[in-house]
């Protein structure tokens, strides 16, 4: 029973609950979108922030899985739930077709790469109308729904948002600790000495690409029925650039640390970015620079240096020199 | 029998020769050591066996079937394990992870399956870690698993990519440049170990500097200078071949 | 279809192509001097007609003047690059430096936006347009397909700096020294060669020519502060369609990448115009699922 108390998952288990007690109605319109977002970012930090595969277009897999629960609840009355399930599977279906000749790429290459097929997704979806609606996108998408119980009023999305975050932050951190997790690590630290020991590299991270691809599908869809419309516009490169943000931010391998990245971020382009909606991209861009000069070493890979800085917090045990 | 054959690998790169017609055979059970002054295409060939590196021309035989332009992933599963020169141990992981990293192969659990608790995983990772544990006590360094590999010092690095190559029940054992870095006591315990280590069926590659450890416990030699073999025999014979003392002597004396 | 349909689109292509392929030269120019790749290549392009368009506007400078202060301008803004954002955070390694080019691309392409808050600089967040080179002039005919001159312009100039670039590179001191140094640092170094000097000619000379490029291709298009974005990926496009690293790969990638793209508009029913700015992508990813080395075989992994 002690354990349980010192277990962090626990104690955040325990915050998520009774928060609404605790808080007013409208405070949870901003942390519902938050686990959105964070789920999105939970995908990507187990690309980036394990794998150190970059990717900058994981807003096209968000609209995927948004468009596709638009699509299916508006024109083909189909119970949210299944289209949420039908989301999850479109967008892996597409994460494993263009995974493969993306994933040949490293670097540079995948970073430029990821970005074009975001653009692809943009293009298609502003510029056809029938059924994608072009510009102007789809409207009137239902509450989400799980038998008949419908999450209508912010708490109560609120409560649906986060239980679904905890259940896939509790995923991650099982694959994390797991032999997979300890490949994904191998892999992003030295491929070759990974790929000699026996991991599937190219498989391997194909794999990881549809697994961040499906998170970002559950948030995407998530946000349909959040929203309640979906358009182009909300699936852009700066979307992509706030997830990636929110990683970095957050320690590249924390899990619980990037979700609290993004509250923080979320908070901070709620409060000081909504009259300054043109220079989001500027602002964002200028934190991006500032952070990667000013933190020394770039990040390590689990975030140890950020660590280092600033909590004085060891992740591993480390020699004791003094003998 | 011949647990790895190597027939007339010959490796180009733009223009420099690394290695020409390089040919021989390792018996199932045997020490194996290569030697040769730097530079003189050991690392490259060891890249090549492993799967690394493509050979410009020639072919490379495990157990009699090809495996030359094979993936090094699929060579570790069928047995075959190395260690870097420059030692490649995984940052950011413990001892024991790097150990049970080098398990991958051999066990089960999948990717996405890995997520949810469930007992045949958990059973799974109980016994990785129980046996990667036994590896480092065989090797020597338990006392030190719970701690960032990349922090102890170089010769300990070098015992923890030898545990993590045992890990991956290998046949073949490649290694290289074991003893750099290590003093004359660690040296000789790594003697020690290795000959533990045939003793349990393992065939073992090796390349060496340290002529002391190569002479005392290889069953055969082969020598390379500018990538070609110039003498292979046991260590008294090529102790005693004018070639290759003076391709040592040669090196000494630019080096004077 | 005739043929005079097709050659139009062609013509189209070649002038598009000429674009792309200064583009892709300046990314291949950057990354063979320093082995950076170079996000905010778009945006030099961006910034050379806007920085036309401001001087214009603004300072009631003449088109001629406005534009060679344009491409100084944007040569500072690389070289500032360089210095500022991109050295300091070269040793953190590749992924950090991807990021640091990314946030400098998103800064230059969005300085715009705030700075057209200021009273009488509100036009900076528009679309704009320059000039004609030749008004007078609108079009000549080609085989009966018609080519506008400002297509002229674009293919004769992006060839002629072409020339220049290549006698730049095989003729002269400087241009040889960084084609050493892009190709072994090491032996570069031990003949004398500063490597951070040569760096800086690369970012210099990437910025002077996409700027010009800028100039050449706005009267064609409506341009605006975030028009980089999209023609830094298509110049990217090109690069690893022609072989990425190899000079003669961008420029091929780039013509070709032009005339594959504009043939797609011209020729697939329906889709082709609809969707024409997704087609370099489909290029993209089929080139690296057939031939990731691009037609002329380029590098594949960085």
């Amino acid at each position: 029973m002690r354990n349980l108390f010192r277990n962090v998952n626990f104690w955040i288990a325990v915050i998520i609950l009774i928060l609404p007690i605790v808080f007013p109605e409208d405070v949870f319109r901003t942390l519902s979108l938050t686990a959105i977002y964070a789920i999105a970012a939970l995908g990507m930090s187990l690309l980036l922030g394990y794998t150190g595969q970059i990717s900058l277009g994981h807003a096209a897999f968000l609209g995927i899985g948004a468009y596709t629960t638009a699509i299916l609840t508006t024109q083909y009355n189909c119970p949210v739930i299944l289209a949420f399930i039908a989301s999850i599977v479109m967008t892996a279906l597409i994460a494993l077709i263009i995974g493969k000749p993306i994933l040949k790429t490293k670097g540079f290459f995948l970073a430029l790469t990821t970005l074009g097929f975001g653009e692809i997704f943009f293009v298609f979806t502003s510029r056809t109308d029938p059924v994608i609606g072009g510009l102007v996108g789809i409207g009137g998408i239902p509450y989400f729904t799980i038998a008949g119980y419908e999450f209508v009023s912010y708490t109560q999305i609120y409560y649906l948002n986060w239980i679904i975050l905890y259940g896939l932050v509790l995923y991650s951190q099982s694959l994390v600790n797991s032999r997979s997790g300890r490949a994904l690590r191998a892999i992003s630290t030295d491929e070759t000495a990974a790929s000699t020991m026996g991991i599937d590299v190219t498989n391997t991270k194909l794999k990881i690409f549809i697994l961040s691809s499906v998170y970002a599908g559950i948030a995407g869809s998530l946000l349909a029925t959040y929203l309640s419309m979906v358009q182009p516009y909300g699936f852009r490169v700066n979307f992509s650039i706030f997830i990636v943000l929110s990683v970095i931010v957050g320690g590249m391998g924390q899990l619980w640390g990037v979700v609290a990245a993004t509250v923080l971020l979320t908070w901070l382009k709620d409060e000081y970015l909504n009259q300054y909606q043109e220079y989001s991209v500027l602002i964002y861009g200028i934190i991006l620079i500032l952070i990667l000069i000013f933190i020394p070493q770039g990040f390590g890979l689990l975030g140890q240096t950020f660590l280092d800085r600033f909590q004085n917090i060891r992740l591993l045990p480390k020699l004791n020199k003094e003998k | 029998m011949s647990v790895l054959r190597v027939e007339n690998i010959t490796k180009r790169f733009a223009g420099l020769m690394a290695l020409d017609k390089v040919s021989f055979e390792t018996q199932n059970g045997s020490i194996q050591g290569i030697i040769g002054p730097n530079g003189a295409g050991k690392t490259t060939l060891f890249q090549i066996i492993s799967g690394v590196l493509k050979p410009s021309n020639g072919a490379i035989y495990y157990n009699d079937k090809s495996i030359t332009h094979q993936e090094p992933h699929i060579n570790c599963a069928q047995g075959i394990a190395r260690t870097f020169q420059s030692i490649r141990l995984f940052s950011g992981m413990t001892v024991l992870e790097n150990v049970m990293t080098g398990m991958h192969t051999h066990l089960k659990s999948g990717l996405f399956m890995s997520g949810f608790r469930l007992p045949s995983v958990r059973r799974e990772e109980a016994k990785t870690r129980q046996k990667a544990l036994d590896i480092l006590e065989f090797v020597g360094i338990k006392d030190n698993a719970d701690l960032e590999a990349i922090s102890l010092p170089y010769g300990q690095q070098r015992l923890v990519e030898i545990s993590r190559a045992l890990a991956s029940e290998p046949k073949l054992l490649i290694l290289d440049e074991p003893a750099a870095g290590m003093n004359h006591t660690e040296g000789k315990a790594l003697a020690a170990k290795i000959i533990q280590i045939q003793k349990t069926g393992v065939t073992i590659l090796l390349v060496e500097h340290d002529m002391g450890l190569v002479m005392e416990i290889c069953d055969q030699i082969i020598v390379l200078n500018y990538g070609v073999v110039i003498a292979q025999g046991d260590p008294l014979s090529i102790q005693n071949n004018s070639e290759v003392i003076e391709a040592y002597l040669g090196k000494k004396d630019n080096d004077a | 279809m005739s043929i005079n349909y097709i050659l139009q689109f062609v013509f189209i292509g070649l002038s598009m192509g000429a674009i792309y392929a200064i583009i892709a030269l300046g990314y291949t120019t950057i990354f063979r001097a320093s082995n950076i790749v170079n996000f905010a290549q778009g945006e030099f392009v961006m910034l050379g007609g806007l920085f036309t368009h401001f001087f214009m506007v603004s300072c009631g400078f003449s088109y001629l003047f406005s534009g060679i202060l344009a491409v100084i301008f944007v040569i500072l803004v690389g070289i500032g690059l360089q210095l500022l954002i991109i050295r300091p955070v070269r040793k953190a390694g590749v992924l950090i430096s991807i990021m640091a080019t990314l946030g400098a691309s998103m800064v230059i392409s969005n300085v715009p936006v705030p700075l057209s808050s200021i009273p009488k600089l509100g036009y900076l967040s528009d679309p704009f347009t320059l000039p004609k080179l030749t008004a007078t002039f609108e079009a000549i005919e080609i085989a009966g397909a018609r080519i506008s001159s400002q297509r002229l312009w674009v293919i004769c100039i992006s060839l002629v700096l072409l020339g220049i670039l290549y006698y730049f590179s095989n003729y002269t001191r400087t241009g040889k020294a960084m084609e050493a140094s892009a190709s072994s640092p090491l032996a570069a170094q031990l003949a004398g060669i500063r490597i951070e000097k040569m760096v800086l000619y690369a970012f210099a000379i990437s910025a002077a020519i996409g700027a010009i490029g800028g100039i050449l291709i706005t009267p064609i298009f409506n341009m605006r502060y975030d028009s980089g974005m999209m023609l830094g990926l298509k110049g990217f496009v090109a690069c690893v369609l022609g072989g990425w690293g190899k000079t003669s790969g961008a420029v091929l990638g780039g013509f070709m990448l032009g005339i594959i793209e504009s043939l797609c508009v011209g020729l697939i029913p329906l889709f082709g115009s609809l969707y024409q700015q997704m087609w370099a992508f489909i290029i993209l990813i089929a080139i690296l699922y057939f031939r990731p080395m691009g037609i002329l075989g380029g590098e594949v992994e960085e």
